[in-house]
């Protein structure tokens, strides 16, 4: 049986010498389209002093860095919509410490309509050499109130890469959030 | 000349007369900004609110102006649309943009850009105006420019052609993705993505990755906008002609992600 992830909790994804190093973070939500609500993942890579270069954000609009070491994908079903990144550790920057998970929410009616629209969202994160499911999350959220969701981050720890399930959601946007979290600095 | 200046000339040449019964004597200053008809007309769609036309009516210069009360957040809490509707007011207009949120800085905007409304403000005379305008003639750019994109569209397949580019129907995530994330936009910017926004050109724009592989495309950073890094080509220009010729333009939008607190921000 999978695992499923808490809040909080810490999981190794992987060692330095494994060879199977390519994950799949693969989220899925509904489309409701009544409310016209999106939420967008982003990858942020950044060194140990927090700096990430412009061009290794990836998300919709810069859906790979030039050393493939993070692809993003999406497909818009017409019930559920599908959004991933496969991450290869190998390719990774040297410098590259940690990966944050964010994701970003929109909502057409955020401003005028105050009702609360809860939406679930499912992570599945797969070995993509092993082809097995490391481990799963569900999480829960209103749409209409929070503008990010920290899903989690991938860091190096000795000779490992773990992965944290942060699960918090924040009123804030999400550059306001990251540069609260994370002290980050973006470079071109 | 400056904005006072300009728009005290705009009111000898031209004369704005209200399209409604209790806006009296409209002008380029208290009554030009949107926040003076939101309240008033928060309810309707979109109505004509003046019509303004050259004092000498031998220029034959005759356009309108339409409240319009969209919302967009970040963005604008209604705008005015410029009709021209007469031949002498679409060459005035030409090539550039036909929304605003503030008259008064639009129409100081249409003077800076309009070729044909500074010689006449300086000369009061529209022969002279026409006969001495450097307007270039962009359209065999934009001819170029159209056989350029299709090319380009044929050289991918439905299904791949599917996978570079941004969905439609996002467009306002899109755009406000852009503003949120980003620096403070410039009032150049805003002004075209209102324009993105408009009906009017929304079906003929079509939103790219950064790294999509086309060469053809309008570029949108916080502070510009231009076509395939060249300034010269009026966006406005080559806009209206995708709609008069049915035809795509793509665009991508250029994320510095300064936005929220300015803090930790990189230089090199």
């Amino acid at each position: 049986m999978e695992k499923v992830m808490i809040k909080g909790e810490k999981i190794v994804i992987s060692r330095m010498n494994d060879p199977s190093q390519q994950f799949v973070f693969e989220l899925s939500y509904p489309r409701i389209n009544k409310y016209l609500y999106d939420i967008d993942p982003f990858t942020f890579m950044m060194d140990e002093k927090g700096k990430i270069l412009e061009d290794e954000i990836i998300f919709y609009n810069n859906p790979f860095n030039d050393n493939d070491a993070v692809n993003y994908k999406e497909v818009y079903k017409s019930e559920k919509v599908y959004k991933s990144f496969e991450i290869n550790i190998n390719k990774m920057p040297k410098e590259v410490q940690a990966i944050s998970l964010v994701m970003s929410v929109y909502c057409k009616n955020r401003n005028k309509d105050n009702k609360p629209l809860f939406v679930e969202f499912d992570l599945e994160v797969i070995n993509k050499t092993q082809r097995s499911t490391l481990f799963s999350s569900v999480d829960n959220f209103d749409v209409m109130r929070y503008k990010t969701f920290v899903l989690g981050e991938i860091y190096k720890y000795r000779n490992s890469w773990k992965y944290n399930a942060v699960k918090q959601e924040m009123d804030d946007e999400l550059m306001k959030v990251l540069r609260k979290m994370y002290q980050i600095k973006i470079f071109k | 000349m400056n904005r006072k200046e300009c728009l005290d000339l705009m009111m000898e040449y031209f004369k704005p007369e209200s399209a409604i019964n209790y806006l009296k004597n409209p002008d380029f200053e208290l009554k030009s900004h949107i926040f003076y008809y939101r309240d008033i007309f928060k309810d309707i769609e979109e109505i004509k609110i003046l019509r303004i036309s050259s004092k000498n009516s031998s220029d034959n210069i005759v356009f309108d102006v339409y409240y319009v009360s969209q919302e967009f957040d970040g963005l604008f809490h209604g705008y005015f649309r410029i009709k021209p509707e007469t031949e002498m007011a679409e060459k005035l207009f030409e090539n550039i943009s036909k929304v605003a949120t503030d008259l008064g800085q639009y129409f100081y905007y249409v003077y800076k850009n309009s070729e044909i409304l500074k010689i006449y403000l300086i000369s009061g005379n529209l022969e002279n105006a026409l006969a001495h305008c450097k307007n270039k003639d962009f359209q065999q750019n934009f001819v170029e420019i159209k056989k350029a994109t299709q090319l380009e569209i044929a050289k991918f397949s439905t299904q791949s052609l599917k996978t570079i580019l941004l969905r439609r129907e996002l467009l306002e995530k899109y755009i406000t993705n852009f503003i949120k994330m980003n620096s403070k936009c410039s009032d150049r910017v805003k002004m075209f993505l209102i324009n993105l926004l408009s009906s009017k050109y929304a079906g003929h724009i079509c939103l790219i990755p950064k790294r999509a592989e086309i060469k053809n495309f309008i570029q949108v950073t916080t502070e510009q906008v231009f076509f395939n890094d060249n300034l010269s080509i009026p966006i406005y220009g080559l806009l209206d002609y995708a709609v008069n010729y049915n035809c795509v333009l793509f665009v991508k939008l250029d994320f510095d992600f300064k936005g929220g607190e300015a803090i930790g921000k990189g230089n090199d």
